[in-house]
């Protein structure tokens, strides 16, 4: 059919007019550019805002870090990020106001940083997803089904392998724990060692007060006393009689983190908090595209770093190989 | 030194009364002060601990943990015994050049040494009886009894059976405590925790040379190859000619002028060993020591190149250590001793000639014992709840406890002595350590002994110590503690020439009380204040029997003091480390009102570390003051009032400038203090002159 201007006019079932093809293009643009960019928010931020609070249990250093390397990742979101730090200070009356305050202004994902923070958010806002960590175990992040995260324990094995590459001669390594709380984990370590020809001394306390006697048990027995986390057996309450006895006995102490190689530990496994930080908030972009916690297992640290007290070395008269010494993340 | 011919005169009577009663009301006011103030402190506690527990397992990183360097190596021992206690380590006596054991007493609170250049001796709170061969200070090797069975000596000089090299530490406990150890813990406990394997891994050799021709030697070598099996093995070597000493008491043209040549000599050897398998622990030592005396004692020839003891000691203990599940411990131990004294005091005879000639007669007499011990002692312990629960037993069977004396030590039929004699000991005791509250304790033990020659004693001991705060601790102490009459005093006579023996003594017995406050102040500096009254009965003296004039040891005299002792310590990470103290003690025989002889009432010492560059080289300075005693007062020689003293000692100490390599030099009384210690009743001598200035450089290495 030829209209009246004269132009060539198709049926229907030849050409589709202008306008329909222009609206195609411009729909099959747009699917092809919701394919290509619909899952990531960072785009689509620009458009959407995304809700976001960090929660921390601790001031200092370590959480900085790991507050730094959740930014860093969710960078990207750009100006559609609102995210909301709230310092917790050890206290629960602050972690009250801070739950009151997401509870009152709403978010999209909680970054949880301690244990404090966790559990404060974890009741209040089941079914907000939250991404957690400076927490010790895993078990402790598991029990919530609206968290993954990133726990701060190193496996047994991977510390038993550290401790061989510190410690080459050692055989027998001490322990003292409450077996309420650790029970497992012993028995656990009791496998990884075998296969490394080490065997465990064991020790257990039932009240802090009988930890002295636990420690002369193991001074002619074990050539290393290897730290726990342990609720009863290392605190900053029993650290000095851990330390003192390690000093003592010249038993080296595998200590917890940098504070207890610098308080007198022989040395420790430690953690990039900026590194950890990153870490959670790949899971968080991931839980913010879609992801669901379910399918997001909580991870170890990727990187492991240590420190050293060459002080101590000098008193357990042990040398440590030059490489591992100029390795090491910090010499006390 | 101001001497008085009315003894008597010289004793200051004190208020008793006034002074007991203020001190119980001191006491009361200050207990008072802690109940009440108990809950208020408790609360807050609570909270902390609450709020503590809200945290999760991650706070032990992200917490300062705090410094074991800066930190007085032992404090959490020290604050929670019920004692007042001072600790010093190994590195503390490398530090400051200590020679002997008795070097490392002389630097602690409330401690003054004395030396008569043949023995030296420890006095304690103003109790140092001159010539009591420390038989009321308890020392231990490891917890293994070094008093002897004879004497019940405790040596602390190069006689002492551990080079101070092996030392790891020393736990002065001052106090009584027989109701832990029995005997002889009467005024202090003195515990020496050896070095192990470890402490070497390798062979060390140590050197030392001095002033008056002094040499020591010593070979080390210890390893811990891993596993169970640790091992240590030492000897030392040492010859000090010593100096010739002037007595004015003897300043007589038959007597050299006065001056004693060539009689200050000393030689002495000891080994150690130490090995543990597991829960076992063998260790044991033998010392023998040979020392010339130049003062003349017992009325011996004067200036006599034959004047000479000889101690030997050894012993042999296997010590058995377990923890069981759940919460037990067991310590067994079964040890086996000897101990050897041989003295020669050369008399000359003319003297006791009816005409006395001009020729002299030296006949050497020589005096010998011989003790042999053996036993066991066993320890239980467990945590029940708020208890924790000590059991213990010992038994000790003195095997040997022989005396002889020859007026001729070539002819042996002129034996005056002969004395064998053998006993038997044995002891039960518990302690209960109490847990009443979260910052209060309650310490009650009890022991009784049974002695096969005077029967059964049983003391207590009752100790409150209250921690308002984590760096406060209020100690009550009460005790009572003995000391069983020794062989010697119940057994020595001369075959009824001047002396007989008395086997009906009993023991001595005494009463404490103390108060003791530490505090520690920020994390560097910890002060300590205590305050004690001490009572002491039936002690035992030498009196003169009117029915037959011969000397017999009794129980005769009763004493009472009463002190205090102020202490700040500090240490820091940079090495930098000191101690200040101070103690007013006032010391008074209850039957003559005279203050007892040997006690000065103000002590006062400065210890001070400073690390001259890193921790590798440090100046080391100890400055001790003595304040005026009184002298001995016997039949021939007035008592006398010996002028105080200070005397200073400093070291340089150099660690790893070379690996392994230990260097310091010492000079001992720096600025050349001329002082005295006061002699015994067996001195002419009121004062017997001391060191002058003298130096030490000593270098080790650890191969």
């Amino acid at each position: 059919m030829v209209g009246p201007s004269g132009s060539k006019s198709v049926t229907s079932s030849e050409r589709p007019p202008l306008m329909i093809r222009k609206l195609r293009i411009l729909l099959g643009l747009t699917f092809l550019l919701g394919i290509l960019f619909v899952p990531d928010v960072g785009t689509a931020a620009s458009v959407v805002t995304v809700r976001v609070a960090i929660l921390s249990s601790y001031d200092g250093k370590a959480s900085d870090d790991v507050v730094a390397g959740i930014k860093q990742t969710l960078s990207p979101l750009g100006s559609g990020l609102v995210l909301t730090v709230y310092p917790l200070q050890k206290s629960a009356d602050k972690a009250a106001q801070a739950v009151a305050g997401i509870k009152a202004n709403g978010a999209d994902l909680v970054f949880a940083l301690g244990s404090l923070a966790l559990e404060s958010i974890a009741d209040e806002l089941p079914d907000l997803p939250i991404v957690a960590t400076m927490i010790l175990r895993e078990e402790d992040i598991r029990k919530y089904p609206q968290a993954t995260g990133v726990p701060l324990e190193f496996s047994v094995q991977d510390q038993f392998k550290w401790m061989q590459k510190f410690l080459p001669a050692v055989k027998k390594i001490g322990v003292v724990y409450n077996s309420d709380e650790n029970q497992a984990l012993i028995e656990q370590a009791k496998l990884a060692a075998r296969p490394l020809g080490l065997s465990l001394v064991e020790k257990t306390v039932a009240d802090p007060k009988d930890l002295p006697d636990a420690l002369e048990g193991l001074a002619n027995r074990a050539d290393v006393l290897w730290g726990l986390t342990d609720r009863m057996v290392l605190t900053r309450l029993t650290a000095k009689d851990i330390l003192l006895f390690s000093f003592r006995n010249r038993i080296p102490f595998v200590g917890l983190s940098e504070s207890w190689v610098e308080a007198g530990a022989l040395y420790a496994l430690d953690r990039d908090y900026h590194d950890i930080g990153e870490q959670c908030g790949e899971l968080a972009m991931k839980l913010l595209r879609g992801g669901s916690v379910t399918t997001l297992s909580p991870q170890s640290p990727r990187t492991v770093v240590y420190s050293l007290n060459m002080k101590i070395a000098r008193q357990m008269k042990t040398e440590f190989a030059e490489p591992l010494i100029k390795k090491a993340a910090k010499l006390y | 030194m101001r001497c008085h011919a009315n003894v008597l005169g010289l004793g200051q009577k004190t208020d008793k009364l006034r002074r007991l009663t203020a001190q119980v009301r001191f006491l009361f006011l200050i207990f008072a002060f802690l109940i009440l103030s108990l809950q208020g402190f408790s609360t807050a506690l609570a909270d902390d601990l609450a709020e503590m527990g809200l945290l999760g397992d991650e706070l032990t990183l992200f917490e300062d943990i705090p410094s074991v360097f800066g930190a007085s190596k032992y404090e959490q021992k020290i604050s929670e015994a019920p004692s007042s206690v001072s600790i010093v380590t190994a590195a503390e006596i490398k530090k400051y050049g200590y020679r002997t054991l008795a070097d490392i007493l002389q630097s602690q609170r409330s401690f003054h040494v004395t030396k008569d250049r043949n023995y030296t001796y420890a006095a304690v709170r103003g109790f140092g009886p001159p010539g009591d061969y420390n038989s009321r200070i308890l020392i231990l090797v490891d917890g293994h009894r070094i008093n002897d069975n004879i004497y019940q000596s405790g040596s602390i000089g190069h006689e002492f059976i551990l080079d101070v090299d092996l030392i790891d530490r020393v736990e002065v406990i001052r106090g009584p405590s027989s109701s832990l150890y029995g005997t002889g813990a009467f005024f202090a406990v003195i515990n020496l925790v050896s070095k192990r394997g470890r402490d070497f891994q390798g062979l060390e050799f140590s050197s030392a040379a001095g002033s008056e021709e002094a040499l020591d030697g010593r070979l080390t070598y210890g390893n811990r190859p891993g596993g169970d099996l640790e091992w240590l093995v030492s000897g030392t070597v040492g010859d000090h000619q010593g100096d010739d000493w002037y007595y004015e008491e003897f300043d007589d043209p038959t007597t050299n002028q006065g001056l004693a040549v060539d009689l200050d000599g000393e030689s002495y050897r000891n080994i150690f060993l130490k090995a543990s398998v597991g829960d076992l622990t063998l260790s044991g030592g033998y010392v023998s020591r040979k020392k010339a005396y130049p003062t003349a004692p017992w009325g011996t020839v004067f200036n006599y190149s034959d004047s000479e003891t000889v101690d030997d000691r050894a012993y042999l203990d296997l010590k058995y250590d377990r923890s069981f599940e759940p919460g037990w411990n067991l310590v067994g131990r079964l040890f086996y001793d000897y101990y050897f004294y041989r003295g020669k005091y050369p008399y000359d005879w003319a003297d006791y000639d009816a005409e006395p000639s001009a020729d002299p007669e030296i006949y050497t007499a020589q005096d010998e014992a011989e003790g042999r011990w053996c036993g066991g002692e066993v320890q239980l312990s467990r945590r029940i709840g708020a208890h924790q629960l000590i059991l213990g037993g010992e038994y000790r069977d003195n095997l040997k406890q022989d005396q002889f004396y020859w007026d001729d030590e070539d002819d042996p039929t002129s034996l005056a002595l002969d004395s064998h004699e053998s006993s038997k000991v044995w002891a039960v005791f518990v302690q209960d350590e109490f847990h009443l509250h979260d910052n209060l304790n309650l310490t009650v033990g009890i022991r009784h002994d049974d002695y096969s020659n005077f029967g059964g004693t049983t003391n207590p001991r009752l100790a409150l110590i209250y921690n308002p705060l984590e760096k406060t601790a209020f100690k009550l102490l009460y005790g009572s503690a003995f000391r069983a009459p020794n062989v010697y005093e119940q057994y020595y006579n001369d075959g009824g020439q001047t002396a007989k023996s008395n086997p009906d003594l009993g023991p001595e017995t005494i009463r404490t009380y103390e108060l003791v406050v530490e505090q520690y102040l920020g994390e560097n500096l910890r002060a300590v204040a205590t305050g004690f009254y001490y009572e002491i009965e039936d002690l035992i003296n030498l009196r003169l029997d009117p029915s037959d004039d011969l000397l017999i040891f009794d129980n005769l005299d009763e004493a009472e003091a009463v002190g205090l002792e102020l202490e700040l310590e500090g240490k820091w990470e940079s090495g930098l480390a000191g101690r200040i103290s101070y103690t007013y003690q006032e010391t008074e025989n209850k039957l003559t009102g005279e203050i007892l002889a040997n006690s000065p009432n103000h002590l006062a010492k400065l210890n001070l570390i400073i690390p001259l560059w890193r921790d590798q080289v440090f100046m080391d300075i100890e400055e001790q003051y003595t304040s005026s005693r009184m002298s001995v007062a016997s039949s021939d020689k007035e008592q006398c009032e010996l002028g105080g003293f200070s005397v200073t000692n400093l070291t340089f100490f150099s660690q790893n400038l070379i690996k392994d390599l230990e260097l310091s030099v010492s000079l001992y009384n720096l600025f050349d203090k001329k002082y005295e210690s006061v002699g015994s009743a067996e001195h002419v001598q009121s004062g017997i002159e001391q060191d002058g200035r003298t130096f030490r450089v000593k270098v080790s290495y650890l191969f």
